[in-house]
């Protein structure tokens, strides 16, 4: 038996609305949130969620992509998903750009919330390549010109 | 290059093969199983694979139970020590879990593969692969992606090579074509522990214990497939490092 839900991995609209509505519940992420992370219209994106507004088809990718990585967060976290939520939010000190750690995050000096917030569609990928390193890559590689996180560019 | 026919295997149609992913992936409606097998997870990670470039499709897959569990074993554990060599940071994603669940696929291919590149000791060579780079369990190389790459662009399906991380043989398949729409899928869930060194216990205490950086037990919670041990008790996955 396995109590995970369809819509975990079905990439209907209506899926992408169950998903949206199940992060808001579990992991306190709203419609502020969304609304910043997509840039849109906070009315528009709860019309969307009403199923009275749309949202463009990039919007909704953005928000099937922003699900695979929230999958990714779920299983890095052992699906506890209070882990989540506190990795979601929990504000990291300033790192100095001189002095790397391996396993720094790019949101320095803020939250993941925030830089997504901040960044929009753009940070899914730095968020995926920081789980992925602990997953997947070598992080004790010494870091290429092409691997520069977002934080990290000028 | 054309393909080579003194290089090749095909994966027969029926044949069991093997996965381990996150329980997300085990829903009610079974048509969401696909995904499993769509290779998209290689493609979308930015890092690549061991035989494969990031950007790429390609469905990872063993041909034994034991040789997936073993794979798998390998970066569950080696997950768990990068996020304790990061508790020290300012951000550490915390303390690690050192159990977690997984669902194993037993997984058959409803078409026969043919062309699949059967690199062994013996003929690596012929397509440009170090053997030793092939079995050699610390890490993915960079030249078992490039040679991937060359693999496919001469129009091989897929590479079949020895499990580097398996300690009782076994051979992963790699294939180069999206899955999802030839194959069977049968889910069992699986739990995976750590353990100490001996005497061995399940690893609980990473301040007091020692790990057993070769081996690690999994457990089945209701069947498992064939050649594993049925549920119950614990079953020592040993492991290459």
């Amino acid at each position: 038996m396995t109590s995970i839900p369809d819509f975990f991995q079905d990439e209907s609209e209506g899926a992408l609305r169950c998903q949206v509505e199940w992060q808001t519940k579990h992991l306190a992420l709203g419609d502020g949130f969304f609304a910043k992370f997509l840039r849109e219209d906070t009315r528009i994106f709860c019309g969307w969620r009403k199923d009275t507004d749309a949202l463009t088809e990039a919007k909704l990718n953005v928000l099937r992509d922003w699900w695979q990585t929230v999958l990714h967060l779920l299983s890095f976290q052992n699906f506890d998903e209070e882990k989540v939520r506190l990795l979601l939010q929990q504000v990291a000190p300033t790192v100095s750009k001189a002095d790397p750690s391996l396993f720094a995050p790019p949101w320095s000096a803020s939250s993941m919330k925030d830089f997504l917030e901040s960044y929009g569609p753009d940070a899914i990928q730095d968020v995926n390549r920081w789980v992925g390193s602990f997953r997947f890559g070598d992080p004790y590689r010494p870091s290429r010109k092409d691997n520069a996180c977002l934080s990290t560019q000028t | 290059m054309p393909v080579n026919p003194n290089l090749t295997v095909i994966v027969a149609a029926g044949s069991p093969l093997f996965r381990i992913t996150p329980v997300s992936y085990h829903t009610p409606n079974r048509a969401y199983h696909k995904k499993v097998v769509n290779g998209l997870g290689a493609k979308n990670n930015y890092h690549g694979g061991r035989y494969n470039h990031g950007g790429v499709v390609t469905v990872y897959l063993a041909d034994t139970p034991n040789a997936c569990l073993a794979e798998k074993m390998f970066y569950f554990q080696r997950e768990v020590v990068r996020r304790l060599d990061a508790l020290h940071q300012p951000l550490s994603p915390g303390l690690p879990a050192f159990s977690d669940r997984f669902t194993l696929w037993e997984i058959r291919p409803k078409n026969a593969i043919p062309d699949v590149c059967h690199l062994t000791q013996a003929n690596a060579t012929a397509v440009g692969v170090i053997p030793s780079l092939m079995v050699n369990p610390s890490q993915d190389y960079d030249h078992l992606k490039d040679r991937r790459t060359f693999i496919q662009s001469n129009g091989y399906k897929g590479i079949k090579a020895p499990s580097s991380r398996s300690v009782v043989g076994g051979e992963i398949v790699v294939l180069f074509d999206d899955q999802s729409k030839n194959v069977d899928l049968i889910p069992y869930t699986v739990e995976f522990r750590l353990i100490t060194r001996p005497p061995m216990a399940a690893f609980g205490n990473h301040m007091t214990e020692l790990l057993d950086f070769n081996a690690g037990e999994v457990r089945f919670a209701a069947g498992a497939p064939a050649g594993i041990a049925a549920q119950g008790g614990w079953t020592r996955i040993p492991f290459n490092h």
